[in-house]
């Protein structure tokens, strides 16, 4: 079976998917707006089906998707931001876009960027009663997704298996794994993660480095034009040590991913 | 078709639960059971909640609950699925109706048919994508329905006494608790002129007590309960 017959999984959408689509709406119809309430009451509805349809999606394959840590669980969040976002802890966070029957791309609202590990693509037809998951792409820049883009589910899976290895990595003792928490300090490492899946599959092998580098630093553009001037001696021995990290950490993930 | 099930049904159970390969065979397996043709369907919004965790046992009991070395994979797949589908909605049927017990036999999928009959009609209800402003402006209704009926309680209840305290000086009977009660639950309402005889006040009094004092603190708790005016 080739990739041209991908999968396109449906997931009923019954009683339990529709209550909790329901309350949502009614909670945000209390908190948004009073102009744009019944707008935002039904973007939450479609969000809340097409976070249920990946949850469920999830839950058939035996993954630990947690409805209740995400904020598109939170009234006085979704009142406010187009967020759909489902959380599988260990991993990170997902965002499930609905889209209409016909419809050939998505637009990414910028909230629902932050610490994305993916999104999902969750399709809509007249009837509410179920869904369509038509694929998915790994966390991107673009705030648009074409269709004709989209990953399949089998890619879905390799996708997170990939991320869950690298989490468990980074979290654990391993020396490098230290180093790189100690580097990205604050930051979500999720998302990190996710960034250095795709350079890992995506970028050239001998840029890959710099490639992660610059995540380390969190803002290549900056640290790039620090190291053309070569103003400080200090920063420049940095940029070496992050590099030979950057290296160390490449090792460590060839190994894992492999 | 068999044969295609067989291939599939053997990948899956090759390899432990949560490994990449097993849920990429599951992925396909899915597909082809959502597919089956004779798979119980129904737009009941129980069936689909029942369907919805079918798909999540499968993937849990198939390797040790299903025999695929027997022939006739497809038919007894089907037959196994079904079956599966059945206890849950019979499950939902005695949540539903009290624990009454439905001796049917589970041999085919017309079981499936005449239990999904049996099943109460919900009335909980599913909207469609073009109906769907509607419903958001009916879950708008039901939710001012609902704001009015914690006002009632909140009226019988009077928890900090908000109401009850707020009365003319020499009238603590006329207050705005008891007001509330005759002039706005009490179906048919009372007649201030009534209530003024009644309690031997003088009907302007009562008049303005009443909406100077007690119609705006209503308003404040219906604000305060959840009730959004109109812009």
């Amino acid at each position: 079976m080739n990739s041209t017959e991908a999968p396109r999984l449906t997931v009923p959408l019954g009683t339990e998917a529709h209550r909790l689509a329901k309350q949502l709406a009614t909670e945000t119809l209390q908190l948004a707006p009073a102009s744009i309430k019944r707008e935002v009451a039904k973007r939450v509805y479609l969000n809340t089906l097409a976070v249920y349809a990946v949850y469920s999606y999830l839950k058939w394959q035996a993954y630990e998707p947690q409805l209740e840590q995400g904020d598109s669980w939170q009234p006085i969040i979704c009142a406010r931001w187009d967020v759909a976002d489902l959380v599988l802890p260990g991993i990170g966070k997902l965002e499930c876009r609905p889209l209409w029957f016909g419809e050939s791309a998505i637009a990414i609202p910028l909230e629902a960027t932050e610490d994305r590990i993916g999104y999902v693509a969750v399709q809509f037809e007249e009837q509410l009663n179920s869904a369509k998951l038509l694929g998915f792409v790994p966390s991107v820049e673009a705030l648009e997704i074409q269709i004709a883009n989209l990953q399949t589910l089998d890619d879905f899976v390799d996708y997170l298996e990939r991320l869950e290895l690298a989490n468990s990595f980074l979290l654990g003792d391993d020396p490098v794994a230290v180093q790189v928490r100690d580097v990205l300090n604050t930051r979500p490492i999720a998302e990190i993660i996710a960034q250095l899946e795709q350079i890992y599959c995506n970028e050239p092998e001998d840029e890959r480095a710099y490639a992660v580098k610059d995540v380390f630093t969190g803002e290549g553009i900056y640290a790039g034009s620090d190291r053309e001037l070569g103003e400080d001696v200090d920063e420049g021995d940095r940029e070496i040590e992050l590099l030979e990290l950057a290296e160390e950490l490449l090792e460590k993930l060839r190994e894992i991913w492999s | 078709m068999d044969e295609q099930l067989y291939r599939l049904i053997s990948q899956v159970c090759q390899h432990p639960l949560k490994s990449p390969k097993r849920r990429k065979a599951m992925n396909l397996l899915l597909v082809e059971i959502q597919q089956l043709p004779g798979l119980g369907k129904s737009s009941h919004p129980d069936y689909l909640d029942a369907l919805n965790r079918t798909f999540e046992w499968i993937n849990r009991q198939l390797c040790q609950g299903f025999d695929r070395d027997r022939p006739l994979i497809q038919k007894r797949l089907l037959q196994w699925v079904n079956s599966y589908l059945y206890w849950r909605l019979k499950d939902l049927y005695s949540q539903a109706k009290g624990d009454r017990s439905l001796d049917a036999p589970i041999t085919d999928s017309q079981t499936e048919t005449s239990l999904l009959e049996l099943l109460p009609t919900t009335n909980f209800e599913i909207p469609t994508r073009s109906g769907l402003d509607a419903y958001i402006e009916q879950i708008e209704r039901e939710q001012q329905q609902q704001v009015g009926l914690k006002l009632e309680q909140y009226v019988e209840e009077d928890p900090d006494e908000k109401l009850r305290n707020c009365h003319p000086q020499t009238y603590p009977n006329c207050n705005c608790q008891l007001l509330s009660f005759r002039v706005l639950l009490k179906n048919p309402p009372d007649k201030f002129s009534a209530i003024a005889r009644e309690h031997n006040i003088n009907y302007q009094t009562l008049k303005s007590h009443w909406e100077r004092h007690c119609r705006p603190l209503l308003q404040a708790i219906a604000l305060e309960l959840g009730y959004q005016r109109e812009v």
